[in-house]
């Protein structure tokens, strides 16, 4: 027979040092593993590359013919990007240039990206394809650089960035 | 003073700091990542005001990371890889995507994570393999400048 009196509140403990215990532990793994990466970074979306300027000896093998219907970039304005090949601005911006498909040329000017973008809202009220642009960056050019350059044309409401090859582009070099 | 040798347990109430700390875990397991392949941290991701949050329900992905020397990382590799090496590797994925998609379409996307030091032309020379293997879905990846 029991020796609580009938109607008793029996009350049951959990042990919850031992719970906290395990939880510290679980935390403490969790926050040497914790890598914010996904708050801090963010992500464009990019425009194939435009064909290849350059005539390859290769045969040219399309592993996807499909594709190939797909509509390429057709912008009506391309952003020539240079850099130096001194030591001292190895990789930065020396030119920046707007380059017409119907021909002539604008000077921007060394990495003046605001002037850059004003030019570009300038000129887009004038063409049909109004987001669509290609930029043109040679090859020992920073990727932040170009980079730059990029947000800059979707600063400017261009939406559809792609890439032309550097002028003086070997594949695979 | 002593309080005479009486000896009354005390013990404090730990349910709140548990249930804090439970929280607190659930956070850590949340935003864990454990393919720590797919962000390499040695990368020093260019700087963009126009990059998005990243689309979490993008599931079917590619990571590439490209170092400071040109070369590519990615899942399943324990060393970097040349660009010849490269080719090869995403030739390999696209046909194995191709032969598990039930329609034959591959609708992987392609991260890219490149170094911003390294030079246009390797970045380039990664996004032209991309599209002659036939991948048509390629994301860039920056870290977003606060305006």
């Amino acid at each position: 027979m029991s020796d609580k009196k009938p109607g008793a509140a029996s009350e049951v403990m959990l042990p919850i040092a031992p719970m906290l215990d395990m939880s510290f532990q679980l935390l403490f793994f969790f926050i040497l593993n914790f890598n914010p990466v996904s708050v801090i970074e963010g992500q464009m979306e990019l425009s194939l590359p435009a064909p290849m300027a350059v005539k390859s000896n290769e045969p040219k093998v399309d592993p996807n013919p499909k594709a190939d219907k797909e509509p390429e970039v057709e912008a009506e304005l391309t952003v020539l990007v240079r850099t130096q090949h001194s030591e001292e601005h190895k990789g930065q911006i020396s030119d920046l240039r707007i380059q017409r498909a119907k021909g002539g040329e604008m000077e921007v000017g060394r990495k003046d990206l605001p002037r850059l973008i004003a030019e570009l809202q300038r000129l887009q009220k004038d063409l049909t394809n109004k987001t669509d642009i290609m930029v043109q960056a040679d090859s020992h050019l920073m990727w932040s650089e170009v980079v730059d350059v990029m947000d800059a044309c979707r600063q400017a409401g261009f939406t559809n960035v792609g890439f032309q090859p550097p002028p003086d582009y070997q594949p695979g070099s | 003073m002593s309080h005479g040798g009486s000896s009354e347990y005390v013990e404090p109430n730990l349910t709140p700091l548990l249930d804090l700390v439970l929280q607190i875990l659930m956070f850590f397991i949340i935003c864990a990542n454990f393919v720590e392949e797919q962000f390499s941290g040695d990368i020093l991701l260019p700087v963009a005001s126009s990059a998005r949050p990243i689309d979490a329900s993008e599931v079917d992905v590619l990571f590439l990371n490209v170092n400071p020397d040109g070369k590519v990382s990615a899942v399943g590799r324990e060393y970097p890889m040349e660009l010849a090496e490269t080719k090869y590797y995403l030739k390999t994925y696209y046909e194995d995507q191709q032969r598990l998609a039930k329609d034959g379409e591959v609708r992987t996307a392609v991260v890219l994570r490149a170094d911003g030091r390294v030079n246009y032309v390797r970045v380039y020379d990664l996004l032209r393999i991309c599209k002659d293997q036939g991948f048509r879905r390629l994301r860039l990846r920056a870290s977003i400048r606060n305006q």
